[in-house]
């Protein structure tokens, strides 16, 4: 095995960098105990072992915080009637929604058919209005 | 009886808040548990892990389900909350979940065990002094147990950038701790 020296001078200093960290996750996710990453200086696979070392202990120490039953069960309860009231909310938004539209509707109909006899009476009036002959 | 997906869950949380209820269910205990070492105190984390929720709540109806887990966008949101209580309360000082909840061992119980524990709190101290989006890389994988693929969904990042943010994580862990964890072997 050459210096680590050789080493980086063979594959780059970047790519030895990303073998490290290729190899570090590598044997962290499958669990291997021990380093055994054959084709690396001595120093690095020193190295590897000791990151490996504190990726264990952190595996030992970092065990699951668990929430406390009253808390999960209260915010629970009071997630589910906030997202209720919101649901609520929504509805009664949408049925003022469409009763309000529903009226304005109504209003620009009776409007329409307001104007439409205003219109036609004018129409009729003007009209008869022409007929008539003139007594002058 | 099969269980909902959590596309199904999705789809209905929008008009029925039970389904909301149960995406909340199947998801708070990791929740909790993340802003919990974020944060090194159960009553920060069970304030952060509510806000988070209705957050969620908030912008359920922005929600999109783009292939990456559910659990990504909840991750994501108490990052960020974490990130802000952070920042809004530098000057506070806080008290550490170990403090609470390891220090009843120390000088009680065997010589042994004492001494694990000092070495558990100082590392647990170390990676509460990494920078934050290591401390968060620490915590998705050691104690989430993520994959590397699932983090990188968390943190956007490639699977790639994840293996070398880990490798940079452990390196300054390693120096952080060289001194005192020598003393402690």
């Amino acid at each position: 095995m050459g210096s680590k020296k050789d080493y980086i001078d063979a594959v780059g200093p970047e790519r030895a960098a990303d073998r490290m960290a290729e190899l570090l996750a590598g044997h962290v996710d499958a669990g291997v105990e021990r380093a055994s990453a054959s084709g690396l200086p001595a120093e690095d696979r020193a190295e590897l072992a000791s990151l490996l070392k504190i990726a264990r202990s952190l595996d030992a120490r970092m065990t699951p915080a668990c929430p406390s039953p009253a808390f999960v069960q209260s915010l629970g309860r009071e997630l589910v009637e906030e997202a209720a009231r919101r649901a609520r909310q929504r509805k009664k938004r949408h049925r003022v929604a469409v009763i309000s539209a529903a009226v304005a509707g109504g209003i620009v109909s009776v409007a329409s058919v307001v104007g439409g006899i205003v219109m036609l009476v004018k129409w009729l009036r003007t009209r008869g209005d022409a007929r008539q002959p003139s007594t002058a | 009886m099969i269980e909902a997906t959590d596309s199904d869950l999705i789809a209905r949380a929008k008009e029925e808040p039970e389904a909301f209820g149960a995406l909340y269910e199947r998801y708070v205990d990791r929740i909790y548990n993340y802003i919990c070492y974020r944060m090194g105190n159960d009553q920060e984390a069970e304030d952060l892990t509510a806000r988070t929720f209705y957050r969620a709540m908030d912008h359920f109806h922005n929600y999109e389900d783009r292939g990456a887990p559910f659990s990504a966008w909840l991750y994501r949101i108490a990052h960020n909350l974490v990130a802000n209580w952070h920042r809004d309360n530098s000057r506070r000082r806080m008290i550490a979940l170990d403090d609470l909840v390891l220090s009843a061992p120390k000088g009680k119980g065997p010589a042994a065990k004492a001494e694990k524990s000092d070495r558990e709190d100082v590392l647990m101290e170390a990676v509460r002094r990494l920078a934050p989006d290591r401390q968060q890389l620490i915590i998705l994988k050691h104690v989430e147990g993520l994959t590397n693929a699932e983090i990188g969904q968390v943190m956007g990042r490639t699977e790639g950038a994840v293996k070398s943010l880990y490798h940079r994580a452990l390196v300054a862990l390693r120096e952080d701790l060289v001194e005192e964890w020598d003393e402690l072997e």
